[in-house]
């Protein structure tokens, strides 16, 4: 048993400044949960209570069936794994991976075990006698991991792991300890500001602002079901457009109304925003890029859902373009179409919300009205 | 290690050696144990000395006598300053200094300052490549292996025989104004904090005469706006920079920018607000500080 229970876990530093804030999770053994968030949010803070290395104020963390509060960090069978830089520099990879068993006085033979064990998991036989200096970022990062497999810990602590590598090197590293984690079976928490990374490497990401947890829930379910604004527009590249408007009831339809267009809402949505109250109220509606369509299929059947844009920005990236759009609200509004649309910057041109796909937001709350308690995920 | 071994030998020995002694040789012996004691090791002279040195203001003591040139005073030598919160939580001096001398591999003393604080001396062309990421993989390696939390503050090269008690007052101060304003940051070079060492040694007087810093206290501004705040200047005001970091609308962050702008006067896409408002922001820090907790102990 090696799940963790963290029981309203806070951290404070003082009355007023906390800095994580009510933390209720548990963690399955063998998950790979991924804290995601902006700079200060509490990520680390919370992955270092769990690691030990800060005190926990308030609240209990179990790992499997024992409370560690106060159990010290070398004793919870926890392993963290930090950027490449944590290497014994005049070591060699072997040396580098065996010295901490060597410290808590392991018999030699089961050190060689585990070292060779953990070169093999992680392909890095050939480079045993190697210096760090000799090696690459993603090189160095294998050996970082290879510190902590040869624990043989039950829970893995990652912060931020990858951010010393270039773009291209952090992609391959990604699916390298997604990897990984399949092979040992660990549990892994894993801490990171990059939602792409987030949603590409966690089976539940726990998104947090502000030292509190706003949702925790599959990559599917945070993409779908948003629970409020904040999360809707953090999960998702390029971010979800939001469009200010207000709601009113004409010949029997809900419309949303902003400056320079109209939209009908559909019928199961309508009822929804009819039963929770919203009719002649302000709102925030959600759209994601890829919800607004240019094909001329799609126009022709949404006659109820077209807004006149004009294009500022058309990036083309070849598969896909990103339009970048004014002429709704006072905000520029994205839009990620087909990269073979062959639209041009400076036209104006049509376009169709996909009505079924809409979020929408109480504007005072900013919690989303159509949040669903049940979703499932696919 | 030596001398203790030896001491416990005699210690061991004594009711035995003082039943069968004369009282003449009962005193010897008892003067010998004493001298035992009256001598510490070199690297324990080196270690009261800064002791005495750091803990008295202006305190002006000679160098103690070494028996043998000891290692980093003639040299030029890199200090850094250990930290922990808890000392129960380590695994002690011993430890502690194999690990530095497997992460360093060359001559280096490490001196016990007190309960939880280390002070580690290196020659100073250890440091020469990258230097602060071999620092920083340090903090990660003394966190794992170690212990829980240290923080860390990192001198720039000296002369040690010269400056070693100012050196180790100005590493304590760094890591302190460190720990202060930047907590997220355990590794703190000296040099980089000035401006907060600075503001920390106004009076609370002084402070209240940084341009608008009462009608900044009156504002209240909330969590998230000070956080806005500290992003911006982090990021060398950057609006790109700051927006992603704060994974904020470009627009959102220019609301923001303008609303501050509007409460407080300041325009902080101006270098000389931005200057303003980092002070400001220091200033409001330490007397949060202050109101929770005893005053920072600053000598100087
Ligand atoms: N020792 C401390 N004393 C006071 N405040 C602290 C301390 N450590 C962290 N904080 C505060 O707690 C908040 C959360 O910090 P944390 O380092 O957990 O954020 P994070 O989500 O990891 O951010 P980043 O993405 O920048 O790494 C911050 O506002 C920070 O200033
Ligand atoms: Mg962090």
């Amino acid at each position: 048993m090696s799940g963790l229970r963290l029981n309203h876990i806070y951290k404070k530093y003082g009355e007023n400044n906390i800095a994580v804030k009510d933390f209720h999770l548990d963690i399955e053994e063998k998950e790979f949960l991924v804290l995601v968030g902006p700079s200060g949010c509490g990520k680390s803070t919370t992955l270092r209570m769990i690691a030990g290395l800060e005190d926990i104020s308030e609240g209990e963390l179990w790992i499997g069936d024992r409370l560690v509060n106060d159990i010290p960090p070398k004793d919870r069978d926890i392993a963290m794994v930090f950027q490449s830089y944590a290497l014994y520099p005049h070591m060699n990879v072997y040396e580098n991976m065996a010295f901490g068993l060597k410290l808590r006085k392991f018999p030699k033979a089961e050190i060689d075990e585990r070292v060779k064990e953990a070169a093999r998991i992680l392909d890095i036989e050939h480079l045993l006698d190697r210096k760090p200096k000799a090696l690459s970022g993603g090189q160095r990062q294998r050996v970082a991991l290879g510190r902590a497999i040869v624990r043989n810990a039950k829970v893995f602590l990652m912060d931020e792991p990858l951010s010393n590598l270039d773009a291209k090197l952090r992609v391959q590293m990604r699916a390298e300890i997604s990897k990984l984690h399949k092979k040992l079976e660990t549990t892994v928490i894993y801490v990171t500001h990059d939602q792409t990374e987030a949603m590409t490497m966690g089976d539940r990401i726990v998104v947090m602002k502000l030292g509190e947890v706003q949702q925790a829930d599959t990559p599917d379910a945070l993409y779908n079901n948003p629970i409020n604004m904040f999360v809707a527009g953090f999960i998702g590249s390029p971010a979800m457009n939001f469009i200010e408007g207000s709601l009113s009831e004409k010949a029997g339809e809900v419309v949303f109304s902003a400056q320079n267009m109209e939209l009908v809402i559909p019928a199961e949505r309508a009822q929804v925003l009819k039963s929770k109250g919203y009719i002649g109220k302000q709102v925030s509606l959600g759209i994601r890029p890829e919800d607004i369509h240019d094909e001329p299929a799609f126009i022709e059947a949404s006659p109820k859902s077209l807004v006149k844009v004009v294009v500022e920005v058309a990036e083309n990236l070849g598969s896909e373009m990103y339009l970048y759009l004014e002429g709704i609200g006072d905000q520029t509004i994205i839009a990620r179409v087909s990269g073979r649309s062959g639209i041009k910057e400076n036209e104006t041109i049509q376009l169709a919300l996909d009505m079924n796909k809409i979020h929408m937001f109480d504007k005072e709350t900013e919690s989303s009205i159509f949040f669903n308690e049940n979703y499932v995920s696919k | 290690m030596k001398k203790l071994a030896y001491e416990q030998l005699i210690q061991q020995l004594q009711p035995f050696l003082k039943s069968e002694l004369s009282a003449v040789e009962k005193q010897q012996l008892d003067r010998m144990l004493m001298q035992w004691n009256d001598h510490p090791s070199d690297t324990e002279s080196l270690k009261n000395w800064l002791q005495a040195m750091t803990r008295t203001p202006h305190a002006n003591l000679p160098l103690p006598i070494f028996k043998a040139p000891l290692f980093p005073l003639g040299e030029n030598v890199v200090a850094v300053l250990f930290s922990v919160q808890d000392s129960s939580r380590t695994e002690g001096t011993q430890q502690l200094e194999v690990l530095l001398r497997a992460y360093f591999a060359c001559e280096l003393l490490v001196l016990e300052l007190s309960q939880n604080e280390w002070l580690l001396l290196l020659p100073a062309p250890t440091m020469y490549s990258d230097g602060k990421g071999m620092i920083a993989g340090l903090h990660s390696i003394l966190e794992s292996e170690w212990l829980g939390g240290v923080r860390m503050s990192v001198s720039e090269t000296f002369f040690a025989a010269e400056r070693l008690p100012d050196m180790v007052n100005r590493l304590r101060q760094t890591l302190h104004a460190g720990a202060l304003f930047a907590p997220q940051v355990f590794v703190y070079f000296a040099g980089e904090y000035e401006l907060e060492l600075w503001v920390m040694q106004l009076s609370e007087e002084q402070r209240n005469r940084l341009p608008g810093f009462v009608e900044w206290l009156q504002m209240e501004a909330d969590a998230e706006m000070v956080l806005t705040l500290q992003q911006f200047l982090a990021h060398g005001c950057s609006m790109s920079e700051t927006a992603k970091a704060l994974h904020i609308h470009r627009n959102t962050l220019v609301y923001r920018l303008d609303k501050f702008k509007q409460d407080s006067g300041f325009d902080v896409r101006t270098f000389e607000h931005a200057m303003h408002v980092k002070l400001l922001l220091i200033a409001l820090k330490l007397r949060q500080h202050r109101q929770l907790a005893q005053p920072p102990n600053l000598q100087r």
